[in-house]
């Protein structure tokens, strides 16, 4: 294990010679080295866990008040079940509507980087499902320069790379795929302190899912079933609306962003389809339609609050 | 003789050194905390195999008052998807009720699951909501603290069919 001068130097420093035993002076000293090491290094040590990650930093300025004092909270869906509802409602593959993947570099706020975060994840997701190969790898390389950017390179390990790359071609180990990296970010983010962050990421998500709906409307139009969909997202609009309020020392970004989206709930609330769901308490969701003037309404809110995202 | 002795006190410096600091890291912090996430999460997916997959999970740390507290956690309800949720408790205080009810707060003729339904020595809890429900509101009753009872948490794991 050590070289011969090495071997030496440490002898040099000894207050003894060692015994000529079996354990053998090499032995005993890499033994108290890797000791001192690991006492000195163990705060850094790498998670070797698969299926989990830990912040590699964790730079807070302040702590936000713990979770424990809250009482009541949002659990909103992942991107990737949002894709698969989409898809299940007729959504179909229409190439350019995502982000250009090469934009990540231009943005510079970490708002604007977790948002587009979220903008890739919930494009990975639509590519993914629409078995878009190299959009799919293109998608997941703008979320690894972002990620490493903010410090969370470690979500995406070089094992989980390996396998993304060998099962592209396969839908189902996909979907798979696509399930544990939600987990990893999640197990990720899950401290109080981060929790803001899994919030405005899935706030960039939520927009680009929406966008690409309303993208695939204009093409499609009602063979989508959008008014069904339009209904099922206000609940989790309105879960995403008390999530960004609650997010601790929100900087412009975020206060515009939840503006924006107050003004679309608004929007969608005033909808004609609205009224007989504040009449009924089960309402048959795939016979409420949506007037075009609504539709240039909300399609117009959409676009605007999504190019506000990812122009950075 | 001696030179074996020196051998030993070095090596018990080095191992108490590395102990010490390794019990004031934030990982071995995690790890004697009341709530292991990780192990909670796990255990709990293992219920969504074969059909689901995981969509997220939710844990939520509690800290026993005074007073009897709720918790609880709003949950869109998409009817496009067949969900499955899973209730780990096997952390959570003593004397702790989980009840579900449609819509986004409880009231009594909502309730669509309730853990006292359950076994007390179950620890994980399966709950397939309807699809119609929209939204969900699930509450977590707390009791008092008490000598017996200890903090804790309660993880739930949201999973779908594709």
């Amino acid at each position: 294990m050590f070289s011969k001068s090495s071997s030496n130097l440490i002898k040099r420093f000894l207050p003894f010679r060692w015994p000529s035993t079996n354990i053998g002076a090499g032995a005993i000293v890499s033994a108290f080295i890797l000791m001192m090491l690991y006492a000195c290094n163990s705060g850094e040590a790498p998670e070797v866990i698969e299926s989990s990650t830990q912040p590699e930093s964790d730079v807070e300025k302040e702590v936000k008040p713990n979770d424990e004092e809250e009482s009541v909270y949002y659990m909103l869906p992942s991107a990737l079940q949002i894709a698969h509802i989409f898809r299940k409602s007729g959504l179909k593959y229409y190439p350019d509507v995502t982000n250009d993947p090469g934009n990540w570099s231009k943005y510079i706020s970490e708002t604007s980087k977790l948002q587009n975060l979220g903008v890739y994840s919930a494009d990975l997701c639509y590519v993914a499902l629409n078995k878009q190969t190299q959009e799919e790898l293109s998608c997941l390389k703008a979320m690894m320069d972002l990620s490493g950017d903010m410090g969370f390179s470690s979500v995406f390990s070089a094992a989980f790379v390996d396998r993304f790359e060998r099962n592209i071609a396969n839908e189902d180990s996909m979907i798979v795929i696509l399930a544990q990296l939600q987990e990893r970010l999640d197990f990720y983010l899950q401290d109080a302190e981060m929790e803001d962050k899994s919030t405005i990421i899935f706030s960039g998500a939520w927009v680009e899912s929406i966008y690409i709906s309303l993208a695939g409307y204009r093409v499609e139009g009602d063979e989508t079933g959008l008014s069904v969909r339009v209904h099922e997202q206000l609940y989790i609009l309105k879960g995403l609306i008390s999530k960004l309020d609650a997010v601790w020392e929100p900087d412009e970004d975020v206060k515009t962003l939840i503006s924006e989206l107050k003004t679309l709930l608004v929007i969608v609330e005033g909808f004609s389809f609205m009224k007989d769901v504040a009449k009924k308490e089960h309402v048959d969701v795939s016979k409420l339609t949506i007037s075009e003037m609504e539709l240039k309404e909300l399609m117009n809110k959409v676009d605007e609050i999504r190019a506000k995202i990812v122009n950075g | 003789m001696k030179q074996v002795f020196l051998i030993v006190i070095l090596l018990a410096f080095s191992f108490s050194h590395a102990r010490i600091s390794y019990s004031n890291t934030a990982k071995a912090k995690s790890k004697s905390a009341t709530c292991p996430a990780k192990s909670l999460v796990n255990e709990s997916k293992e219920l969504l195999k074969p059909d689901f997959i995981y969509d997220g999970f939710k844990l939520i740390k509690i800290k026993l008052r005074d007073e009897p507290q709720i918790r609880g956690i709003v949950v869109p309800v998409s009817p496009e998807v067949e969900f499955r949720y899973i209730f780990n408790r096997s952390h959570l205080p003593e004397g702790s009720e989980i009840n579900v009810y449609r819509g986004n707060r409880a009231s009594a003729d909502t309730r669509q699951f309730s853990s006292v339904d359950s076994e007390d020595s179950e620890s994980m809890l399966v709950y397939k909501p309807e699809r119609d429900l929209g939204m969900m509101y699930i509450e977590f009753k707390i009791p008092a603290k008490s000598k017996e009872s200890r903090s804790g948490c309660v993880c739930v794991l949201a999973g779908y069919r594709m």
